[in-house]
């Protein structure tokens, strides 16, 4: 189950391989830069020394934040929603670097996971909130996708991190599946907002004439 | 979170209890969601096809009212300057040279004074038309000169007082305000059988202020509503055609002390009229 959670991530830049639109833009970058660097980090994450995993655990927590967050700085524009991600951001990897350098890890960074967890719930209610106000149906909008993937990731994970520490090395087994599945769902939602993105750029640049039409015929 | 961190058997339950939670809270949330804007998209479709169907019965008014408008044109024009000029053509045939010369003259005379008729009735089809005092004096004088012609009449009391209207208001504006007013007017002598109309005007915080106040029967704001909302009321239909067109507002409304209706037109206010 690991392993193909592992290579799950690859689906973002497969996707953007075969869906046909090249683009290098914010969207297709971040998905691809995060599914290669996950890829990476859960395929060497077992062979890493074990006085420096809190490290990388401190380092994986901070990337997944900062890849959701930027995901939805392109899509809030509100000022004050912003000005909110960069002080929640600043304080988040202060408060990350207090809890890793003070030896506070233990088996895992619950606490700042939790925190990300909060943070990143409070951005897709902002975004839930600016989207159901439009005209189009909200499953229109590819960030809806990136959203239940995000809401789905993180309910089914959220518990398991928080207790991670109590739990037994069998109950970490059994329940890390569920995370696993989670996770997988939410790879798949990416994928699929990634196609709905891609899409709706594709029938954009369609639309756009070349030339003004019957001007240029001799 | 602190408090979550507990030891023992329980532990095992919380989380799959909790994760339990969340997904079921998110599937809500989701649901939730997306059923709500579902049913705003709905409610926005109904409002969108309703101002749809306003603007078009108010469009089939505006035709309509041009239809009528010109039919009354022809009317005018086929049945007394038509008549008339051909009673001149009659006096003007080529048998008149062989008559004597006071017969000759006599038939001049008369040919003369029907298509003077002519030229006065011509004269005030084109002015109902378009009223050159409102041209070339502005609205001001134009009200005034409808009002001293309604008072002429001596079937009721019309008076008009203008207190602020040093800067005329564009030309195209004047036009729109006149024709409501005429409308208006119109209206109140045809089915209020009131004794008096006054009109005033004024101008309060950039804005243009016009109110007829007559003592008949009238309506207010809410019969205005139906009416234009309903197939009959072409003229109030056309009012509000008008008064979208200038960006101003009409209201329907009796007097507090119930013992005369007003109309208060309001507008922007424009640049100064060059």
């Amino acid at each position: 189950m690991y392993d193909i959670v592992t290579f799950s991530y690859l689906l973002f830049p497969l996707c953007l391989l075969f869906l046909g639109n090249k683009k290098t833009d914010a969207l297709s970058v971040t998905l691809t830069g995060y599914g290669i660097i996950c890829t990476c980090f859960l395929f060497f994450y077992k062979s890493i020394p074990r006085d420096l995993t809190s490290y990388f655990q401190t380092f994986y927590t901070f990337f997944e934040y900062i890849v959701f967050t930027s995901i939805f700085w392109t899509i809030l524009k509100t000022k004050r929603i912003r000005q909110f991600m960069v002080i929640a951001s600043v304080l988040f990897f202060a408060f990350q670097m207090f809890y890793v350098f003070g030896g506070h890890v233990k088996r895992l960074d619950s606490i700042p996971i939790g925190i990300e967890t909060i943070l990143i719930l409070i951005y897709i209610i902002s975004f839930f909130f600016t989207v159901s106000r439009g005209s189009e149906p909200i499953y229109n909008h590819y960030a809806f996708w990136i959203s239940v993937g995000i809401l789905i990731y993180l309910g089914g994970s959220f518990f398991f991190f928080i207790l991670f520490q109590n739990l037994s090395q069998a109950e970490i087994k059994a329940f890390g599946e569920l995370t696993y599945v989670a996770e997988i769902l939410k790879n798949i939602l990416f994928a699929v907002a990634l196609f709905i993105y891609s899409r709706k750029s594709f029938e954009h640049q369609k639309k756009k004439p070349d030339s003004v039409p019957f001007l240029d015929m001799i | 979170m602190f408090f979550l961190q507990t030891n023992g058997p329980s532990v095992s339950t919380v989380l799959l209890l909790g994760t339990a939670g969340m997904v079921v809270l998110v599937v809500s949330i989701i649901i939730f969601l997306i059923m709500h804007q579902r049913r705003v998209l709905r409610f926005q479709n109904r409002i969108a096809q309703m101002e749809q169907e306003q603007q078009k019965i108010l469009l089939n008014a505006s035709i309509k009212l041009q239809e009528e408008e010109r039919q009354r044109l022809a009317a005018d024009l086929h049945d007394d300057a038509g008549p008339l000029l051909a009673t001149a053509r009659l006096y003007l045939n080529e048998n008149l040279v062989n008559q004597d010369k006071a017969t000759q003259l006599q038939a001049i005379f008369q040919a003369r004074q029907i298509i003077d008729d002519t030229i006065q009735l011509v004269r005030n089809i084109s002015h109902s038309l378009m009223p050159p005092t409102l041209k070339n004096f502005g609205l001001e004088s134009a009200i005034n000169d409808l009002f001293q012609k309604i008072s002429g009449s001596g079937t009721i009391n019309a008076s008009s007082r203008f207190h602020e209207y040093k800067e005329r208001l564009k030309e195209e504006k004047e036009l729109v305000i006149f024709r409501v007013v005429q409308e208006l007017i119109n209206n109140i002598l045809k089915h209020s059988n009131s004794s008096f109309i006054h009109l005033t005007q004024n101008v309060h915080a950039d804005k243009f202020y016009l109110r007829i106040h007559h003592d008949g029967r009238g309506i207010i704001q809410s019969d205005f509503d139906k009416l234009n909302k309903s197939n009959v009321g072409l003229g109030l239909k056309n009012i509000s055609s008008r008064m979208r067109l200038v960006q101003g507002n009409i209201n329907f409304e009796k007097d507090i002390s119930q013992t005369y209706y007003k109309v208060t037109i309001e507008l922007p206010k424009d640049e100064p009229y060059q």
